[in-house]
């Protein structure tokens, strides 16, 4: 068979999965009935909507809104009922995340396998596009449980809340204001299948297909238009850069990210999970604390879940970008990382720019002049670097610069507390000398902390370029270069510079691992208000959450880097083999 | 007579202290650690024959094939020791290192008073008291609950060292095993082994330092709540931080795996496990060694801001804590701050330079 229906039927079907997963697959309405002759009854009027969608990303949940007439003869909302993921039975929400990850792998290994067979790895490809397949119809198994596991869950409990069986209702739902019982309504179930589940069974059929098709990879198609859209320069530059070797490395490594990812963070929510009870610490400050507020808190934090739950629950909305609220100041943990990390890679950066402006030179110079005073005065500066620890370095510091000694600069916090507020002039004036008077007043706070980090990376970074110097200088294009005549100057600039670059350039994504790893040491002695010193906060009053958020944005953060860092240092030395 | 008799005072006094100490339940600790490694070398070496064949250039005769008279030629190990012994720098810090090991393990001995009590006839009128500077008696002065600085100073560096050599040891353990597993075996063995490697090595290693520190100390496990602080703070150090060591022993593996030697053991029909102990592991020794010395200066430096985060225990005496407590009373009493934090340093450094020179002796190329 020719192979451009193959691929003509991979494109189709993936943007239908796509497409499917943006459309809702199966969705459950409800139909409600007044259950006449109980008292008041007659003003209740019939209601129907939706309770929750299913797609393939997400899922959905929507407001139940019962609608009444009060005595006066006016509409009112009476009963009101919102489902909030929380509630959501976490089988359902455990699938849903399921199926998340089984299209991103699937879609993954299908283009892996395209770019196998495409570069002649035929075997290879054929084992990519069975897993693909697998992991497709998996998906579609998963779906479908997940939405009968969903209504069965949905109705049996609403069935008890609508029965009165429940002794206490657990969220907002109360089919009465003023009482809980008796239900006014009799409620109605309605599960349907939605158009997106016909577009996501027609997507996965088309992929599942194409992967079987016995197609001969090695022989060009015989339609001559396809030939010809397929030699045109843009198709030949994608062509080029799928078959390249980096581009099947990229995508291999991303496939091993996530189950990393996903590993790493099931370790460290089970770390963070037996440290202690919150609950405790929280109700710690408040005078009087009865049972019930304990059992109402750990209802709030959702702590009476089994720790599995919490973590699928926690681990999905962290793909939809939410890391809850912090148990401590009640904020969006989104929010408070996005004002903390500023502050961190504020000082890490400058001070890891400071360093390579210093270390360069410094390492340069000590391997041209190899075995001097000047190559000891270089060792010495890195050896102390690396030996002093950074607090250590930093009370120095504080102890001769700050209020305790010459009273120079502030040694705590990242701006004046509180911020002075300038009114001077008009317009343009006021902005200018407000902007000035925090620029000066935010870098003379980061004096101090960002000398004692630029110490610490210093001496890493002395001592890397002056070995691959060292190496560099060693090796024959050099001694070639020698021999032709070449100045000095030319042979280290041209010839050795651009080639000691290539660990520098590499380290930087390795740096920030480094940095950011390394950051709350040098942040709880400055009091800085960043990413390591609310971390070591969150440690010390058992805020899960925060913690939890910033291990998971740390090693998203280094996983990126360590691919990026992978990834140039092939780009950058042909010489290296995948 | 006089003399018997002050010979006699004086081991009296020293049996008393140690009395003393033993009760305290201070001494056996780095003693039994000193005890179990030498213990340990001692089997591993085969009753230190082969330290003494290492280290002793010996000018043996062997007669060749031909009936003529050849020198053996130096081993590799004298030839080491030799370039090691030439470097100043090198001597300095092996005699750095090893007073700081001896200090960690007879520490006690030099000791005026208890690292953790007071003493409560010494108050601020007889030279005691909370924060006191530096007098004949206590000769750092004493910290803000009144306990005598130099004592504390003197029996830190127990758990400072331990802490550096067995979570180095533990790294090393782990490590060298997986490496040398992945890089010999290949296959399906060494992408487990690399995938956990890389899961490790992409942890950010100090926030999950603090997270599992505390997880194991303040958690609501009861078993592991039971484990002193040190052990805790060896285990954190030593499971996360071998990953490094793991790709690096996985790839000089991979190295030697085709050279010929390795090749003529096989063809004899040695097993691998043979083809591993005795002719990859030993060839690929140099940079095991240094990288292990470097570990337990970076050890040292992660317990040193572990303890200074406030993880520590407060029964346990540490540098780190020491300048964690000392922060507030910087003003008045830098020295108490100070101090600790250059004992730190000083550790810190002797074992960087002994990294160094270690590197410098067993890989020339770098300075010739």
């Amino acid at each position: 068979m020719d192979k451009n229906v193959s691929i003509a039927l991979k494109i189709f079907g993936f943007v239908l999965i796509i497409i499917g997963t943006f459309i809702p697959l199966y969705e459950v309405a409800f139909n409600s009935d007044p259950i006449l002759g109980l008292p008041g009854s007659e003003e209740l009027l019939e209601s129907e909507g939706l309770i929750f969608q299913l797609f393939g990303a997400r899922l959905d949940v929507q407001q139940l809104i019962f609608i009444g007439i009060d005595t006066e003869g006016n509409t009112i909302n009476a009963v009101q009922s919102i489902f909030r993921p929380t509630e959501m039975a976490s089988a359902v929400v455990l699938l849903s995340a399921a199926l998340w990850f089984l299209i991103v792998f699937a879609i993954l290994f299908a283009i892996l396998g395209q770019v196998f067979q495409s570069g002649g790895f035929r075997e290879r490809g054929i084992f990519s596009d069975i897993t693909a397949a697998i992991l497709l119809l998996g998906a579609l198994i998963v779906s479908v449980i997940a939405m009968n596991n969903g209504f069965n869950i949905i109705s049996e409990d609403y069935q008890m809340r609508v029965d009165g069986n429940e002794a206490f209702s657990l969220g907002p739902i109360t089919f009465n204001p003023n009482e809980a019982t008796p239900a006014y309504f009799e409620l109605t179930f309605i599960g349907k299948f939605a158009p997106g589940f016909y577009v996501y069974i027609i997507g996965i059929m088309m992929v599942v297909t194409s992967l079987f098709l016995p197609i001969d990879w090695e022989k060009p198609t015989s339609s001559t238009k396809l030939r010809g859209l397929g030699e045109t320069k843009v198709f030949q530059k994608i062509k080029n850069i799928l078959t390249m070797r980096l581009s099947v490395y990229i995508t291999r490594r991303l496939l091993t990210l996530i189950p990393l990812f996903i590993a790493i963070c099931v370790m460290t929510y089970v770390m963070v999970n037996g440290m202690g009870d919150p609950v405790a610490l929280i109700l710690l400050g408040k005078p009087r604390a009865t049972e019930q507020d304990k059992i109402n808190i750990t209802r709030d934090l959702g702590l009476d879940q089994p720790v599995y739950a919490r973590f699928v629950l926690w681990f999905y909305k962290l793909l939809h970008f939410n890391m809850g609220n912090s148990y401590r100041s009640e904020r969006p943990i989104n929010e408070m990382i996005g004002e903390l990390i500023w502050e961190t890679l504020k000082l890490q950066l400058t001070s890891f720019f400071f360093a390579l402006i210093i270390a360069i030179p410094l390492g340069i110079w000590a391997a041209k002049n190899q075995n001097t005073w000047i190559d000891s005065f270089s060792s010495t500066i890195a050896l102390l670097g690396l030996s002093m620890p950074i607090f250590v370095f930093g009370l120095i510091l504080i102890f001769i610069f700050s209020g305790l000694g010459l009273g120079w600069l502030p040694a705590a916090k990242a701006h004046r507390v509180p911020t002075p507020v300038v009114i001077t002039g008009e317009g343009f004036n006021i902005w200018w000398v407000t902007f000035t008077d925090r620029f000066l007043d935010s870098i003379l706070h980061m004096i101090l902390p960002t000398i004692a980090l630029t110490f610490t990376f210093l001496a890493l970074y002395t001592r890397l370029v002056r070995s691959t110097m060292l190496e560099v200088l060693r090796q024959d294009y050099i001694l070639s270069a020698r021999a032709n005549g070449l100045s000095e100057r030319t042979i280290t600039w041209k010839h050795a510079f651009r080639n000691v670059l290539i660990p520098i350039v590499t380290y930087i994504g390795l740096f920030l691992a480094f940095a950011l790893a390394g950051a709350p040491i040098t942040e709880t002695l400055f009091t800085w208000p960043g990413l390591g010193y609310r971390y070591v906060l969150a440690i010390f009053n058992l805020d899960f959450p925060m913690i939890l958020g910033v291990t998971a944005v740390l090693t998203i953060l280094i996983l990126i880097g360590n691919l990026i860092t992978d990834i140039v240092y092939v780009a950058v030395d042909p010489r290296i083999e995948l | 007579m006089i003399k018997l008799q002050r010979l006699e005072t004086t081991r009296v006094t020293f049996t008393v202290k140690l009395d003393k100490y033993m009760y305290e339940h201070r001494l056996p600790k780095s003693m039994i650690w000193a005890g179990f490694l030498v213990i340990c070398a001692y089997y591993i070496n085969d009753g230190f024959t082969a330290i003494k064949r290492l280290f002793g250039a010996k000018e043996t005769i062997i007669i060749a094939k031909d009936g003529t008279l050849r020198e053996r030629s130096p081993s590799q190990w004298s030839l080491v020791w030799k370039r090691y012994s030439k470097n100043k720098v090198a001597i300095l810090s092996g005699v750095l290192v090893s007073i700081t090991v001896l200090l960690a393990i007879f520490y006690p001995i030099l000791m005026p008073f208890g690292p953790v009590g007071t003493e409560p006839l010494f108050d601020a009128w007889n030279g005691g008291g909370s924060t006191t500077r530096p007098n004949m008696k206590y000769p750092a002065g004493t910290d803000i609950l009144g306990r005598d600085e130099f004592s504390r100073l003197l029996a830190g560096s127990e758990v400072s060292l331990t802490v550096g050599i067995f979570s180095s040891i533990l790294s090393l353990l782990i490590g060298v095993t997986l490496g040398a597993l992945a890089g010999y075996y290949r296959g399906w063995t060494e992408e487990v082994i690399m995938r956990i490697t890389d899961m490790f090595l992409a942890l950010p290693f100090l926030v999950i330092a603090i997270l599992a520190v505390s997880f194991i100390q303040r958690g609501t496990l009861e078993f592991l709540r039971q484990i002193p602080q040190s052990v805790v703070i060896i285990i954190v150090l030593g499971v996360f931080g071998w990953a490094g060591l793991c790709r690096l022993v996985a790839a000089n593996t991979k190295q030697i795996y085709n050279l010929d030697y390795v090749n003529a053991a096989r063809v004899l029909g040695a097993s691998n496990k043979r083809i591993i102990m005795s002719h990859i592991l030993p060839n690929i020794m140099a940079p095991i060694i240094v990288l292990g010395t470097l570990a337990i200066a970076g050890g040292i430096l992660s317990e040193a801001g572990l303890t200074f985060l406030g993880l520590g225990s407060p029964t346990t005496v540490s540098w780190g804590q020491m300048v964690n407590e000392a922060q507030t009373e910087l003003k008045l009493n830098p020295e108490l701050a100070l101090l600790p934090g250059f004992a730190i340093f000083f550790v810190v450094l002797a074992f960087n330079l002994l990294g160094d020179a270690l590197r410098d002796a067993l890989d020339p190329r770098l300075r010739e």
